[in-house]
């Protein structure tokens, strides 16, 4: 087992550690965007004057982009919910960014890229022009990806601010159209922050819910790691405040037909982080994997997938798991008819950026 | 031990394997198969300290080939900073220069305990001097000229302000050069190492420049900051030094720091007690000379008003 999963399993390991255990923790959190979590967790189990400074460094300078970050967000929240209002279009603020609204653990530390806004669908028209008055725009992206997104897709394209650099994901559903469990007519169940003008998130189960589907549809586990430990950190929360609230979860999970989502999540938050979680309520939950050959499929692909993108734990197992959930999370998205044609298309338009140049190097000194 | 204590061939070797060396504050892990790329390396920080199975590194960075077709197929190089790939390849015949930059990238985009500004510093007889400018504007010019007559380089990039403590930490790495100023310094000291030229990279044609000794003897001790003096080069202008306000140097640096909003409050004390602590200026000037000579009676100018 990776160093990285060892520590946020038990965070009291670091006790014994020499330089060269923290040398390899610290790769591979940076791989995984965890140096700020740890941080916050030594922080929060009095381990700070355990390390060597010159190895804290490395974590806390990854806390101070978040606490940036963290204001850059409430900001932006306000923005935008002020501006919603005003214009009487409801939204949802969801992942990320409810996780620092809420203030909940697994925000600690967390970077986000975007934050990601939904919006009822028939209303995606004005936000879009609303989020362009306040100064958004849709990044430069292909006709082609522009009308990929709009036709098929659950968010319109990243929009980023002109001046401030920010990105906003716009929704109206948290599954694609082309999905097999995609739904019109799923209702959320929202809870209103009083302390920030009344800003809607999801509730605590249907936080659960979609940041479950939104690992378990994806097909690049670039962050993988850090997403489940975000459910690890987010059920164990909601259980401590609620002891019934696995229970709770699996109830709502069928209700939405979602199951197999939690099922996935509970299995592997449970294998990998060892989350507390009650088998008894995960036989419940009415979808899980249809036949044993289908579980083995999942268990080899998501304990695989589960693991530092590092050169410490990188072997064949998890360059194949890349591999399947990069199709399995194309066919959850669309069936083969659309699915075919689309990929032609996107390796045609790589093949083409090959052997192009870049400019992001222009930044660095 | 010192790099230049082995032969080349040894080190293009270590390279290979990776290599841990340290400048100033961190400890870099280099690998690169690239044999130019090695030997460039080895020439321009012959002279600093390198560690053989260390047990703790900073930044693990390399530069290679991103696979087999672009190895042979227009060549090109990808940086890496612990497997990751920040920007997208470059011709290969640039992969020393984005091994440097790519180092700055990663103390520009980590290291929080300093607050970055995008200046050359360098040091005489305690006397400090931070020359932030925008690109253009003849900073690593001046910086390269000084270093070569007795100042001591910190960095020339990336001025390291400490947020503990207020003192600035050298890097002591090697002078970037840009287009007419690398024959120019060639002129001016010629007996100092300097890469070969790199053409038509995104900063136009750049060389490296090696540090003298003295700059990597003393890498380990900081410097108090004395004065910010923000260069132009000015074709046939004479050399005038111009007071500049607090207020003005203040606004100049956050424009010139790389993390300042990173920081934000610790930012904003680290940043008031550097302007507060030193004498500003502009300086315009066209003569190495005059602007040297300049430099080595900065220390009246200590007693001065602002």
């Amino acid at each position: 087992m990776s160093l990285l999963i060892s520590t946020l399993k038990n965070i009291n390991i670091i006790d014994t550690f020499t330089l060269t255990h923290w040398n390899i923790l610290i790769g591979q959190a940076r791989s995984e965007k965890l140096l700020g979590r740890l941080y916050y967790l030594f922080v929060k189990n009095n381990k700070t004057d355990l390390i060597p400074p010159k190895v804290i460094l490395h974590f806390s300078s990854s806390y101070k982009l978040f606490l940036r970050q963290q204001n850059d967000v409430l900001r932006e929240v306000d923005t935008i919910q002020q501006k919603f209002k005003y214009k009487q279009i409801p939204c949802i603020f969801l992942k990320g960014a409810a996780y620092i609204l809420a203030d909940l653990p697994c925000a600690k530390g967390r970077l986000l890229s975007d934050i990601d806004v939904l919006v009822k669908s028939d209303l995606i028209k004005k936000a879009e022009i609303q989020l362009m008055v306040l100064g958004w725009i849709s990044q430069k992206i292909e006709d082609y990806d522009d009308e990929y997104y709009r036709k098929w897709m659950h968010e319109i394209p990243p929009m980023q601010h002109v001046n401030r650099g920010s990105v906003i994901d716009l929704h109206h559903n948290i599954l694609p159209l082309t999905n097999t469990d995609y739904s019109t007519s799923r209702k959320y169940n929202t809870q209103e922050l009083k302390s920030l003008n009344n800003t809607l998130i999801l509730d605590n189960m249907d936080i659960v819910i979609h940041s479950s589907v939104h690992l378990f549809t994806e097909s690049e586990y670039n962050n993988g790691l850090r997403d489940l430990s975000d459910l690890d950190i987010l059920i164990r929360h909601f259980s401590s405040i609620d002891n019934q609230f696995i229970e709770k979860l699996v109830a709502r999970a069928n209700e939405q037909k979602l199951s197999l989502y939690i099922w996935l999540t509970f299995q592997y938050s449970s294998k990998i982080l060892a989350t507390p979680i009650d088998k008894k309520q995960q036989s419940f939950l009415v979808k899980k994997p249809k036949t044993i050959m289908h579980e083995m499929y999942y268990n080899f692909c998501f304990i695989n997938i589960f693991k530092p993108n590092h050169s410490s734990c990188r072997d064949w197992k998890m360059s194949l798991s890349e591999f399947l959930l990069y199709w399995r999370g194309h066919f959850l998205r669309m069936p083969l008819r659309l699915l075919i044609p689309h990929l032609t298309r996107k390796s045609f338009m790589r093949l083409r950026d090959y052997f192009k140049q870049d400019d992001t190097l222009k930044q660095i000194p | 031990m010192k790099i230049k204590s082995h032969p080349l061939k040894s080190i293009i070797t270590k390279i290979n394997h990776g290599l841990t060396i340290e400048t100033g504050p961190f400890r870099f892990k280099i690998q690169t198969s690239d044999v130019k790329v090695a030997s460039y390396f080895y020439n321009l920080y012959a002279d600093f300290t390198y560690f053989e199975n260390d047990d703790f590194f900073d930044f693990s960075v390399s530069v290679n080939s991103p696979n087999l077709i672009r190895k042979w197929i227009l060549p090109n190089v990808s940086f890496s900073f612990d497997g990751f790939h920040p920007f997208k390849p470059l011709p290969k015949n640039h992969s020393y220069p984005l091994f440097e930059w790519g180092m700055n990238w990663c103390i520009a985009t980590n290291a929080h305990q300093y607050l970055i500004i995008h200046a050359a510093v360098i040091e005489k007889d305690n006397i400090s001097v931070i020359l932030p400018a925008p690109p253009g504007s003849g900073k690593s010019t001046l910086c390269a000229a000084l270093v070569n007559r007795g100042w001591r380089l910190l960095s020339d990039e990336l001025t390291l302000v400490s947020v503990a403590d207020g003192l600035i930490y050298p890097l002591a790495r090697p002078i970037n050069l840009k287009n007419d100023s690398i024959d120019i310094i060639k002129k001016f000291a010629p007996s100092s190492y300097f890469s070969p030229s790199f053409f038509d990279t995104h900063k136009g044609t750049v060389a490296l420049m090696k540090p003298p000794l003295i700059s990597i003897e003393k890498i380990k001790i900081p410097a108090q900051p004395s004065f910010i003096i923000f260069p132009t080069y000015s074709h046939s202008s004479n050399t005038i030094l111009n007071p500049l306000s607090p207020t003005v140097t203040f606004k100049d640096m956050i424009g010139n720091s790389f993390n300042y909003d990173v920081l934000s409050l610790e930012g904003f004390h680290t940043m008031s007690k550097l302007i507060n602590s030193t004498k500003h200026f502009t300086l315009q000037y066209s003569s190495l000379n005059e602007a040297i000579e300049l430099f080595n009676s900065l220390s009246k100018k200590i007693t001065c008003h602002y």
